[in-house]
């Protein structure tokens, strides 16, 4: 009796533990995906092969978006839009930028800036 | 039965000490309750340590942590064009001065300093040793609402163990390499999510003004970042 009481407690004390463990454990509001390693390539190599790659998770982040918030994270629209002007595809980066501050009104002051220099 | 007690006891110490991790966030970081910042900037790392690719590792992996904690964080690739063409590259430069401009350019509420430093790798190529401090400073008023000074050591270890003398000296030089060529940027990664795990959730976070009796670090801490 003895025994199987000291056994419970046990258990109880481990599914306690790991459920704390769980609870403090973060749940991802967002979906990055490569997003970390390809922006780190992208910028430290410059070069078309990881730029390219960098966009199509630019993509990928705002097509699928499986963690708790179910949108696009912040300043995501703003560097895809930012990277297709600087390849000269002013339209879509415009798109990407005006998407940015509708769905992060906060972000106008500096997404608007962008969007004023090429308004033309 | 006296050996029931005690099992009890740890079990109610360990949940206890895991709750609560010396002061509150709230009593910790009282200006992120006061004055709830939504928008933050990155600003480019300060490196002081002998690695001049940390600054590119930290630069790239910031704003994912932050983002997380639930805050509006600028675009990193637009915002660091920007400040290179306002020649605001150098945070040295911003991090003791007036910060109001910043509010006006970016509209951001807080700038977000790390100082790398130290970086080094170990020996045998197991870990890598970083000393960094995370400051997060007011835009309006210029004060340090969240900070942390972070001493982490980073597991790179290939996962690999062995018994034997032979076998131990295989690891340790198959460790050495790994690290040797390892890509860092998920050192960064796991470097950043340690030392900010408790940063106070912000407006985009289920938490958000709901975390502040959670258990928040000491400013300066001592951590290891496992695999």
């Amino acid at each position: 009796m003895k025994k199987s009481f000291v056994n419970i407690v046990k258990m109880a004390a481990i599914s306690g533990i790991a459920l704390l463990a769980m609870s403090c454990g973060s749940t991802q509001l967002y979906s990055w995906y490569d997003y970390q390693e390809d922006f780190y390539h992208s910028f430290k190599n410059s070069d078309q092969k990881s730029v390219d790659e960098l966009a199509k998770t630019y993509q990928k982040i705002i097509e699928k978006q499986k963690a708790t918030r179910g949108v696009v994270p912040p300043g995501i629209y703003a560097d895809y839009g930012w990277l297709l002007l600087q390849a000269g595809k002013n339209a879509e980066g415009k798109e990407m930028l005006a998407k940015e501050i509708e769905l992060y009104p906060e972000s106008k002051v500096f997404v608007g800036s962008i969007l004023k220099r090429y308004a033309k | 039965m006296k050996k029931s007690m005690i099992i009890t006891l740890s079990a109610v110490l360990s949940v206890f000490m895991l709750a609560s991790c010396g002061t509150t966030k709230s009593a910790a970081f009282p200006k992120m309750y006061d004055e709830k910042p939504v928008v933050m900037l990155i600003m480019p790392p300060i490196n002081n340590s002998n690695n001049v690719e940390a600054k590119d590792y930290f630069y790239t992996t910031m704003n994912v942590p932050v983002a997380e904690a639930g805050y509006y964080v600028l675009p990193p690739a637009a915002t660091l064009a920007t400040l290179q063409r306002e020649s605001a590259y150098d945070s040295e430069m911003f991090i003791n001065g007036d910060l109001k401009k910043f509010g006006s350019l970016f509209g951001a509420d807080v700038a977000v300093f790390t100082v790398i430093k130290t970086w080094e790798k170990s020996l045998i190529g197991s870990s890598v040793n970083i000393e960094i401090e995370y400051i997060f400073k007011s835009t309006k008023t210029n004060d340090i609402i969240y900070q942390r000074d972070a001493k982490i050591k980073c597991d790179t270890s290939t996962g690999a163990r062995s018994n034997s003398l032979l076998g131990a000296l295989i690891v340790a030089a198959a460790d050495a390499v790994k690290t040797a060529a390892t890509d860092y940027v998920p050192v960064a990664v796991r470097c950043n999510n340690t030392a900010l795990s408790d940063i106070p959730a912000g407006k985009y976070h289920p938490k958000h003004d709901a975390d502040g009796a959670e258990g928040a670090m000491p400013v300066k801490v001592n951590l290891t970042a496992a695999k």
